[in-house]
């Protein structure tokens, strides 16, 4: 392999001379060394040919920069008001429990859905839908029609991890895809789409944790709204008439 | 101060280089990809002033070598290792190629600025003043941590892998 016929032109000053980003001078420079440097002319055609798919970066909810608080009194601590707020909210649903459950109905669990996006280890933990009706494509739809077909997009902490796809209606629960593993980031294709029908709203879930993931065979509509791995979609039929 | 869209579009315009750069150290495209793309999801909550690509190759740089002081990265680095993406080697430390597995053997002796003169100089093969410039110390200080990653590579040289008891 022929050596460098002076000092190499660093990777750095290669890339900003694709890139454009030289001084004329230092990229007059550049351009007599690479006349004369196989070596080096070899480094800068190798990066006009490569050809890097960057990953998705995603922008909603991440436009706010952090804001640095001021030192708070203990008492305005996010950790001890955070607890605080944990306590009454524990206070409060164990009374409407108690409550319910006089009413002769038995105690119920609050009947929620976890959030479509979420903070855990790692990261977050998040649900993307895309629709398509007749050929048109529609990002983060609000409702469903009979024979809407749909993907889903899953943001989570990076890793290998399984995701499994769980649809309720009525009560029912549904799997239209096969538990895949993938490799975690921000918006993740899940191979495969299903279709929807029905009058009623709909619940797509995204269950994304560690392997093995999901035991289908375990869940029920209860066990999937306490899941802390799982984000969640509903969507009401439409009502207007095209 | 750039906001996330600025810096998306930084994404896209240099992310392909750092990328190629991570790849350099760490001989593999997918945690390549993972330092470029983490690195970038950190500057849309932390946005700095001035992201330039000598800013942001230092960045990749400095995260690159944290994923190397990991032992269990190291291992499953120097397993998979695709030799092919270090690309032309152009510059040697004492006829030593600086490259996956010289880093990792070095990662338990050395300092980290040290670490990152020996990635400017003999990975990203710029000159020592180069080097200085985008580290923002002297010419002097860039001599002093190549002297001290010397020493340490005579010692590897004289006792063999066995050096790095950890590594």
């Amino acid at each position: 392999m022929a050596s460098c016929v002076g000092q190499p032109i660093s990777w750095l000053v290669l890339e900003q001379y694709a890139l454009d980003e030289l001084p004329p001078v230092r990229a007059a420079q550049v351009s007599a060394h690479l006349e004369a440097c196989e070596l080096c002319r070899n480094c800068a055609d190798s990066i006009g040919a490569s050809r890097v798919a960057l990953r998705p970066l995603e922008v909603a909810d991440r436009a706010a920069p952090k804001r640095v608080s001021p030192r708070r009194p203990w008492w305005r601590r996010p950790v001890f008001a955070g607890g605080l707020a944990a306590a009454l909210v524990a206070t409060a649903v164990v009374l409407l429990w108690l409550r319910t459950g006089k009413d002769g109905q038995g105690p119920q669990l609050a009947q929620q859905w976890p959030p479509q996006r979420l903070q855990v280890k790692g990261g977050e933990l998040a649900l993307a839908l895309v629709g398509e009706r007749g050929g048109v494509v529609r990002h983060e739809p609000r409702s469903f029609r009979d024979g809407d077909r749909f993907k889903v997009l899953v943001t989570c902490p990076p890793g290998r991890s399984v995701a499994d796809v769980v649809v309720v209606q009525d009560g029912k629960v549904f799997y239209p895809l096969a538990a895949q593993t993938i490799s975690c980031g921000n918006r993740v294709v899940l191979d495969g789409a299903f279709r929807v029908d029905g009058a009623s709203p709909i619940t797509i879930c995204a269950v994304v944790g560690p392997p093995p993931g999901l035991d289908r065979r375990a869940l029920d509509v209860d066990r999937l709204r306490r899941s802390k791995r799982a984000v969640c979609q509903t969507l009401p039929p439409a009502t207007s008439k095209r | 101060m750039a906001d996330a869209t600025d810096t998306v579009a930084l994404y896209e315009k240099y992310g392909p280089a750092l990328v190629r750069k991570a790849e350099r150290i760490l001989l593999c495209s997918d945690d390549a990809h993972d330092v470029v793309h983490g690195l970038f999801v950190d500057l849309m909550q932390r946005p700095e002033k001035h992201m330039d690509l000598p800013y942001l190759y230092r960045a990749v740089t400095n995260r690159s070598l944290n994923v190397l002081r990991d032992r269990k990265n190291r291992a499953r680095l120097l397993d998979r290792q695709q030799g092919a993406l270090r690309g032309p080697v152009r510059s040697r430390i004492d006829d030593h190629v600086v490259d996956l597995d010289l880093l990792a053997r070095l990662t338990e002796l050395v300092d980290a600025r040290t670490l990152e003169v020996l990635v400017c100089c003999f990975v990203d093969d710029m000159s020592q003043q180069e080097a200085a410039d985008h580290l923002g110390v002297s010419r002097k200080t860039i001599g002093k941590r190549l002297k001290k990653a010397r020493q340490r590579l005579q010692r590897i040289a004289a006792n063999g892998p066995e050096e790095v008891s950890n590594g």
